[in-house]
């Protein structure tokens, strides 16, 4: 088991965004979590990724208590993200985005960067080198020195991926990747989710295209007003009556 | 890249040439531009590389300045020793001070950083603990004497602050091109997601102005030494504007950019000496030319500068 998750609440304000939530995630799975707008999802992956501090329960990564602990460490634990609204650095090049996915695996210090040590040029060689690996395994090559904030939706969206690769986490945690992608490009991302899974890296998605998320899933969580409603495998979940209910909603 | 190097070395190579052709008040200002310039880099590193508001930054050109010159005159310091400890101290100040403020954001930061340059305004205004000279300031700071050559003719001056100079271009640079200033830049960008990728928000913003105090009070000591003299006036929040300006005006993050604002900012005014002080107006409008026309500083910085061995295939 890779990630668990043990009776997470978290509230704002009055309003309880995630109500007594537990799940687990097992080593290179692709995990599914979908639920009708507002039913908490985002919420999870924030405190997975130590961006919200639940009010209560744990959570447990490869074995590490992570709970409440700050994003930059939780980032070096191995987990890496991508976010529902692109958050890339718009007036940065592609592969300088990319590269901040390596800033943990950078080993110069700050001295070593203001006075250049031999150790700062083999670092940044070995880190810009696998910048270039992982654009080149995205394709993103004819981009490399393009500033990001003037490249089209669905390259952003592939950077992003590039950059959490980049970082070569154990858990990638993918918050709607397809949303505002043409079908060409769905269906090369589900190429690539696969791609990823092959690489031995655990993927957490959320996504609203349910055909991809069906095709996708190895395991889906079905949540609602911020409480698991169902779990299972994909033709489980499709079946349930919760969760159809949740969905088409109830006379 | 080599473009840019040529570029700088003609920059310089008229900055040696410069002192033999004009009359000394223009060398004064030659040497106060380079002063200047170096502590508007050093405020680009807090307000145009990780993107804080800080409007404070003439505090810390006065923390290097009156160590110099208090440590030179009451305590008979040579010059070249006051330099390490003025950017130890101030580096220490810009620690304590930015720590319990740096959480705040953009407008809130900086009016926490003005109530700083006010409070160290006040503080040598009214002669804390004896050492500051009231409103008066100090004076006989002397001359630094680097491997037995005194430092203490005009020209000397000139030059010793263009070596400053270069040293803080090269520094800069060095920061711009590494995981330092990458961490600076992902974080203006969005903090957020250089938070997910391990940056250490508080880490390096902390460190952003120890870095920036340090080279602004590098500049400082200097500047007690070309007037021999420090007083408060000098360090008061109107210079922080000027400083924050040259920044914004210039180009944030861009090193020609910064040293273009210095330029347009500070020795532009010079030639219009005789208008006196309507010669501010004239600068206004140019300020507001310039944002309106362009937001990004005359000069911007440049992204996507990658080491040749990325692009090829």
């Amino acid at each position: 088991m890779l990630l668990q998750l043990n009776n997470i609440c978290k509230t704002f304000g009055g309003i309880v965004a995630i109500n007594d939530l537990s799940f687990e995630v097992k080593k290179n799975q692709i995990l599914g979590v979908i639920g009708p707008n507002g039913a908490g999802k985002t919420t999870v992956f924030n405190c997975i990724t130590g961006i919200y501090k639940p009010d209560r329960g744990k959570i447990y990564f490869d074995g590490k208590d992570i709970t409440g602990l700050k994003p930059h460490i939780i980032s070096k634990l191995g987990i890496a993200r991508t976010f529902q609204t692109i958050r890339l650095f718009p007036s940065m090049s592609v592969a300088e985005n990319i590269m901040a996915g390596r800033h943990t695996s950078c080993r110069q210090t700050w001295f070593d960067s203001l006075i250049r040590t031999p150790r700062y040029f083999r670092d940044e060689k070995e880190n810009w080198l696998k910048v270039k690996y992982f654009i080149e395994l995205l394709k993103l090559s004819e981009y490399t020195s393009s500033i990001v904030g003037s490249l089209p939706y669905g390259i952003q969206r592939k950077i992003e991926i590039a950059r959490a690769l980049a970082s070569e986490p154990k858990l990638l945690i993918l918050d709607e990747p397809a949303a505002g992608l043409n079908t060409k490009e769905t269906e090369e991302l589900v190429e690539l989710i696969f791609q990823i899974k092959n690489m031995g890296i655990t993927i957490m998605l959320i996504e609203h295209d349910m055909d991809m998320m069906m095709s996708l899933s190895e395991y889906i969580i079905v949540m609602n007003f911020g409480e698991k409603i169902a779990e299972g495998q994909p033709n489980d979940v499709q079946s349930n009556p919760q969760v159809i209910e949740a969905y088409l909603g109830s006379d | 890249m080599k473009k840019n190097f040529i570029w700088y070395v003609v920059f310089f190579a008229i900055a040696i040439v410069y002192p033999h052709f004009v009359n000394p008040s223009w060398v004064d200002i030659g040497t106060t531009f380079a002063l200047y310039s170096v502590v508007a880099l050093s405020q680009d590193i807090v307000l145009g590389k990780a993107g804080m508001f800080d409007m404070g930054h003439a505090a810390f050109f006065g923390i290097g300045a009156y160590t110099a010159a208090i440590l030179n005159t009451a305590y008979n310091i040579p010059i070249i020793y006051t330099i390490p400890i003025a950017i130890i101290l101030s580096a220490l100040f810009g620690i304590i001070i930015s720590w319990p403020i740096i959480h705040l954001r953009g407008d809130y930061l900086l009016v926490a950083t003005i109530g700083f340059n006010i409070i160290f305004y006040q503080a040598l205004q009214n002669n804390v603990f004896g050492i500051t000279g009231g409103p008066n300031g100090i004076f006989g700071v002397s001359t630094p004497v680097i491997f037995g050559i005194n430092i203490a003719s005009q020209r000397a001056i000139y030059y010793f602050a263009w070596f400053i100079l270069l040293i803080t271009m090269l520094i800069i640079y060095n920061i711009d091109k590494s995981k330092l200033g990458r961490a600076f830049h992902y974080l203006r960008e969005s903090e957020l997601a250089a938070e997910s990728f391990g940056v250490n928000k508080r880490f390096y913003k902390v460190l952003a102005f120890a870095l920036g105090a340090a080279v602004a009070s590098l500049a400082g000591v200097v500047f007690a030494v070309q007037y021999a003299a420090v007083s408060p006036e000098t360090f008061n929040f109107t210079q922080s504007v000027l400083f924050f300006t040259i920044v914004i005006v210039g180009g944030p993050s861009s090193i020609p950019g910064v040293l273009l604002g210095a330029f347009v900012m500070f020795v532009i005014p010079q030639f219009f000496r005789e208008f006196a002080t309507a010669r501010y107006f004239v600068f206004g409008i140019a300020m507001i030319l310039t944002m309106i026309l362009r937001p990004q500083g005359i000069w911007p910085a440049k992204f996507g500068k990658l080491p040749k061995y990325i692009k090829e295939s």
